[in-house]
């Protein structure tokens, strides 16, 4: 048999105490860090994004996207339909990837700091152009800008649904700084892709 | 104990009726979402196939046979590069006075599960009402008669054999044709 010694005594209240302390700020402090590895709340409807250069091809889900060429101009036509202002044109190869039905360049905009611009429905462009799957499409999109917004770094949205939360998306980023501006571009004509 | 069996035997009739009504309440509300999710949202679920003659019945039409072949000879048509053009021709022979209508038929590669539609106005053939692409409506006061769909399809040329078609005919409740080809 063995007699408790006053001091051992204490020490396990001591401990009794101290313990319940101490796993509560174990998990406060779990807690904290559980929330700064957290990603925010919205980030279930982020799009996947795959990212590409000017002429590098780049697919997401159900789309393949090659943009092909970039320019500056203060007018655009397509032949027929004319305009003035401050353009920017994109020439690009456009083609669904799996699934043809229902399948359209839906999403065509430009993002600058931002803001953002969504590509013109007028004049023959490739805006909502029905996709075929494998086989791409070539042709043009046009943005009317702001006087001055062709500075920094811009990046443009390709999506194949209007609602692209959690789907796959195309970005290209273009870098507007040293972009000669052209007096007139006239908009590709839309047809089969080289 | 025997408190206990009084309690169950009191309240028998509560309990024949909660062992009743509560599997159907459940299985009811099941069956009613899944009515809403399939036959009445129409999406496609059930296949049916031709038989050994080709052709199938459905939503008042005879449909078949199916033909499909590669054409070679593009003389005259704009292609893209690198790619295949498979003509299917779908026979329809409806039962009644009015013919089915459909969705835009597709054409599906079965190793990898890639679609397409079929592609007049791309490659250069208009539009004409005696090649039509999807189900011809019977108007008012006309009878519906026999005719055939030509669907042009462009593929790339990796594209492989076998595929099927499928077509979608309007309130089949979530039936659908699927004809198996391999041009």
């Amino acid at each position: 048999m063995t007699v408790p010694t006053p001091g051992s005594d204490a020490r396990r209240r001591l401990v009794k105490a101290a313990a319940p302390w101490a796993l509560s700020i174990a998990l406060v402090v779990g807690a904290w860090g559980l929330a700064q590895l957290q990603k925010d709340e919205d980030a279930r409807y982020d799009p996947f994004v795959t990212r590409a250069e000017v002429g590098e091809h780049a697919e997401a889900r159900n789309i393949a996207v090659t943009v092909t060429d970039v320019h500056a101009a203060r007018a655009v036509s397509d032949g027929s339909w004319r305009a003035e202002g401050t353009w920017l044109v994109v020439d690009l190869d456009a083609a669904s990837t799996r699934d043809q039905s229902g399948a359209a360049l839906r999403v065509t905009d430009l993002r600058i700091g931002d803001r953002t611009y969504s590509a013109t429905e007028r004049g023959t462009s490739m805006v909502q152009l029905p996709l075929v799957t494998g086989v791409p499409q070539h042709g043009s999109i046009a943005f009317e800008l702001p006087e001055d917004a062709l500075t920094g770094s811009a990046t443009l949205v390709f999506a194949e649904n209007d609602d692209y939360a959690a789907d796959g998306i195309v970005e290209v980023s273009l870098d507007l700084d040293d972009m000669a501006v052209e007096r007139e571009v006239r908009l590709d004509e839309i047809g089969w892709a080289e | 104990m025997t408190e206990r069996r009084g309690w169950w035997r009191g309240n028998a009739v509560a309990l024949c009726a909660v062992a009743v009504l509560l599997p159907a309440a459940i299985g009811g509300a099941a069956w009613w979402e899944w009515k809403y999710a399939y036959p009445d949202s129409g999406k496609p679920l059930w296949a049916v196939e031709p038989g050994e003659s080709g052709t199938v019945v459905l939503e008042g039409a005879e449909w078949g046979p199916v033909r499909a072949q590669v054409i070679t000879d593009t003389s005259g048509l704009t292609m893209p590069d690198d790619t295949t053009l498979i003509g299917v021709t779908v026979q329809i022979t409806p039962l009644g006075e009015k013919g089915p209508t459909c969705w835009a038929p597709r054409l599906i590669e079965q190793g990898t599960g890639r679609v397409w539609e079929s592609v007049r106005g791309q490659i250069g053939l208009p539009w004409d009402r005696e090649e039509p692409e999807v189900c011809v409506p019977t108007l008012d006061g006309e009878t519906a008669e026999p005719y055939q769909l030509l669907l042009p399809y462009v593929v790339p040329e990796d594209a492989e054999g076998p595929y099927r078609l499928e077509i979608e005919p309007h309130d089949a409740e979530s039936r659908f044709l699927r004809f198996s080809i391999d041009p």
